[in-house]
């Protein structure tokens, strides 16, 4: 908790003072370049790529079933 | 046996699909190149979920995935992605995704920074610094002490200061690229800033 890492300030993020970046403006760029990219919306193939993975084991499970590869 | 119980295979799909947004974020700050990105993020879904059984409930799960993408973006050939620069695509989906462009050409900028950090300082900013994780979780995912990543985190971020900072040359923003080195994928970053903005209007 004593890093610059919480998006509450806006102090030094105004277009005027912008020569010298803080520790605290550089944080907050970090943040939004992350946070940017977390609200994107995930494709729908990340979730047929687990489904498939489960459906895939569902079937050799069910022809292993018996014995252990 | 007492050990905590294991995730269901439906528990672990829901925790696997819900931290999706968080390796991908990682997996971008890492690549510079959105493809690759979710090419490793896929990667890393498929090995979690066959090595969910070694997945035990008392670690977070957010950072036993990201020790998985990360070991494979350092095994194999991942590495290279790396060496890039950022890619023309990638500098366009960062200045588009924000809704402000002068903010979009800040990012730009901060990835372009990235780009001349070693790899240890920069692994260490982005899990800290952009993923906002506490320095025992880097530690756990990185495999090193608590103080080494407080360092790395310190040096990295000192370093992005004066490189962002155009050296401590007070130059003003507009006046021109603040990044001094890579300068020539800065320019083609920069063309495709004013192609953007005369669409954009």
């Amino acid at each position: 908790m004593d890093d610059a890492s919480q998006p509450g300030g806006k102090s030094s993020a105004g277009p005027a003072g912008q020569r010298r970046l803080g520790n605290r403006a550089i944080g907050q760029r970090l943040r939004q370049m992350y946070e940017g990219v977390v609200e994107e919306s995930v494709p729908d193939e990340f979730l047929r790529l687990l489904e498939e993975a489960e459906a895939t084991e569902r079937g050799d499970a069910a022809e292993t079933e018996t014995g252990k590869p | 046996m007492t050990a905590p119980q294991p995730l269901t295979a439906s528990e672990f799909k829901s925790a696997l699909l819900d931290v999706v947004p968080h390796l991908r974020a990682f997996a971008r700050s890492l690549c510079n190149d959105a493809v690759a990105a979710d090419d490793l993020v896929q990667d890393t879904m498929l090995r979690a979920w066959k090595a969910r059984d070694s997945f035990t409930p008392t670690t977070s799960f957010r950072a036993w995935t990201f020790t998985i993408l990360r070991n494979v973006f350092y095994s194999e050939k991942r590495r290279s992605w790396r060496s890039t620069e950022l890619s023309p695509e990638m500098a366009e989906r960062t200045l588009v995704a924000s809704d402000d462009p002068s903010k979009g050409l800040e990012l730009v900028e901060l990835r372009n920074a990235l780009d001349h950090l070693p790899d240890d300082q920069r692994e260490a900013v982005i899990l800290v610094g952009a993923g906002g994780m506490a320095y025992e979780e880097a530690a756990q995912i990185i495999g090193c002490a608590v103080g080494t990543i407080k360092s790395r985190v310190s040096r990295g971020r000192k370093a992005l200061c004066e490189m962002l900072d155009g050296n401590k040359a007070p130059q003003p923003l507009r006046g021109g690229p603040v990044i001094s080195s890579g300068s020539e994928a800065f320019n083609d970053i920069m063309e495709q800033v004013s192609a953007l903005s005369r669409e954009g209007g």
